[in-house]
């Protein structure tokens, strides 16, 4: 096995890792902020990715634009659904919120179904982001150079927000005690709200390389990157924000090298290989590897 | 104009009813302390002034506006400051967020001030500042928790056992500052399970039993009264 192929495969697990990393993340900060876990997180990037197939004839004028639209778009979606389907079960049981996301989840994929029918569809790229580059021995391609440092770009921005602006620590605060975060005069629908939006604009963000990456979109394919991505944010710590990025390139490494490894026999249990990294973790570091063990909230 | 005035008020947890109909009025620029045995409804009344619990009857009313059913927030807005039992840290967040945090409401240009003038009289914050609140000891937790609603520069603070768990004398520094900052005006109503060091420095008093006001007066008063005598301060 030569040097060369080690690198090739740590550069795909890198690009892998970065969209789980980015589905993750928003998995996190909404589940740190309102203990829900967001079974139609994954979904919100099936509708940038299903929306990008459509407007594909902007992205020849303008692949920036294409990639805010779609990105605002998810994110506008998912605060609608925190204002109509989430808020008024706030104070709820968890479970409760948990069953409305599967809700909501199935409203997105029918919905999808019927606005496009559930054939794949096509999903245009650019020249720059299907090449190939060569670098030394190995061959990255632009798509996932594109997702790679978009992910950086995200994970030093979220940093900052979190940790140095007003409404950042605000969020950080809600997240940790609502009742205090309220005697500190925050109104905490405003940081749920702002957790929702990033959270699925992010998810937006990680549409659109999703169909850079694979040509190809259909309404089911969240599901399994939402999954995964709920892989990485517990494996990491559920809600820690480094902890989802470092949950996503954990799994996306660990999945790539299984795969490239392995004879190609047992590349058939991917999935499974998955769970049980999750399985071994939880055992060893039940908060996940960057979690904090905290308080139920009053 | 009474900074507080609660009429009737009553508090419920499902079938518990943790308030019975209290009665109570604070005088502007006075230091109020709540007196009562555990679970008497000390804590139940300061959250429900703030906007913690929802009271199920009667009213509150601070500086003569109507503020029962007001979100926690909004009450914070008008001029209340609540430090809650067990000090209510932000503990994953640093001693320096956390009283940034304080200030929420402050405007960005006065905040850097608020935070000196706080941390001038907990010179111990000011050593640990960008350490994580929740590694802080428990007497130097007491002290943020305080120092973090001063930063609000509040009209009333609302104090839930300062001196919870802490040593003799660092729980009397915490009642010289208490004392220190009521004098810029400051309004204050203080639970105590100390109840001798507490009337030391209060004007006022209210004893509670069992969700009702069992008594009432001038801390002086109070101290000298028999039964509060043998029930907090371990007179026989
Ligand atoms: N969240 C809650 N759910 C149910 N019952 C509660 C809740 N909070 C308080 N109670 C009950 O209400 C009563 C008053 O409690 P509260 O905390 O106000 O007492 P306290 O005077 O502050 O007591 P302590 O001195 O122990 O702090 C108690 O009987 C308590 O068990
Ligand atoms: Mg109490």
């Amino acid at each position: 096995m030569s040097s060369g192929y080690i690198t090739q495969q740590l550069i795909n697990g890198l690009a892998i890792g970065s969209l789980y990393a980015l589905v993750a993340v928003g998995l996190s900060m909404v589940y740190g902020i309102l203990r829900l876990i967001n079974f139609a997180h994954g979904d919100l990037m099936m509708i940038a990715g299903m929306f990008g197939a459509t407007l594909f004839l902007w992205l020849s004028k303008s692949p920036l634009l294409f990639f805010m639209v779609l990105a605002l778009l998810a994110g506008l979606l998912g605060l609608v659904f925190e204002r109509i389907a989430y808020r008024p079960l706030r104070g709820a049981p968890e479970v409760n919120l948990l069953i409305t996301s599967f809700a909501v989840s199935s409203i997105l994929q029918v919905g999808m179904q019927m606005l496009f029918s559930s054939s794949p569809r096509r999903f245009e790229t650019v020249a720059s982001l299907s090449r190939l580059y060569q670098i030394g021995s190995v061959q990255i391609r632009g798509a996932d150079m594109a997702t790679f440092f978009i992910t950086l770009l995200v994970a030093v921005l979220l940093t900052w927000f979190t940790r140095r602006t007003r409404t950042g620590i605000a969020m950080r605060a809600v997240s940790e005690n609502l009742d205090t975060s309220m005697l500190m005069g925050i109104n905490p629908s405003r940081p749920i709200a702002l957790a929702f939006f990033i959270g699925s604009f992010l998810a937006g963000v990680a549409g659109v390389l999703w169909g850079w990456k694979y040509g190809q979109v259909d309404p089911l394919i969240g599901f399994l990157p939402g999954l995964k991505a709920f892989v990485a944010a517990v494996i990491g710590g559920i809600g820690s924000i480094p902890g989802a990025f470092l949950g996503g390139y954990i799994l996306g490494m660990a999945e790539v090298f299984f795969v490239g490894f392995l004879p190609p026999s047992f590349s058939g249990y991917r999935d499974v290989f998955v769970f049980s990294l999750l399985f071994i973790v939880l055992l060893v570091k039940p908060q996940g590897l960057l979690g904090q063990t905290k308080g139920r909230r009053a | 104009m009474k900074v507080l005035e609660v009429k009737d008020l009553e508090v419920r947890y499902g079938g518990i009813r943790a308030l019975k109909g209290v009665s109570l009025s604070l005088e502007e620029g006075q230091i109020t302390v709540l007196l009562g045995a555990n679970g008497a409804g000390k804590s139940s009344l300061l959250k429900a002034i703030s906007g913690l619990v929802k009271p199920s009857a009667g009213s509150i009313q601070l500086w003569g506006q109507e503020t029962r059913g007001l979100p926690a927030y909004r009450i914070t807005g008008l001029g209340v400051a609540h430090a809650p039992e067990g000090r209510g840290m932000f503990a994953s967040l640093s001693v320096r967020e956390n009283l940034q945090l304080g200030g929420f409401l402050a405007p960005s240009t006065e905040l850097p001030t608020r935070i000196e003038e706080a941390l001038t009289l907990f010179p111990r914050l000011k050593e640990r500042y960008n350490q994580l609140a929740g590694s802080l000891s428990g007497g130097e937790q007491q002290m943020l928790a305080l120092a973090r609603a001063l930063v609000a520069k509040p009209r009333l603070l609302l104090l839930d056992e300062p001196s919870l768990g802490l040593a003799p004398i660092i729980s009397q520094e915490i009642f010289r500052t208490i004392r220190q900052v009521h004098q810029t005006g400051l309004s204050v109503l203080v639970v105590e399970q100390n109840a001798r060091l507490a009337l030391q420095v209060a004007d006022y008093a209210y004893v509670l039993k069992t969700g009702e006001v069992e008594t009432h007066g001038l801390a002086n008063d109070i101290k000298g009264l028999e039964q509060v005598g043998k029930a907090y301060l371990g007179v026989t």
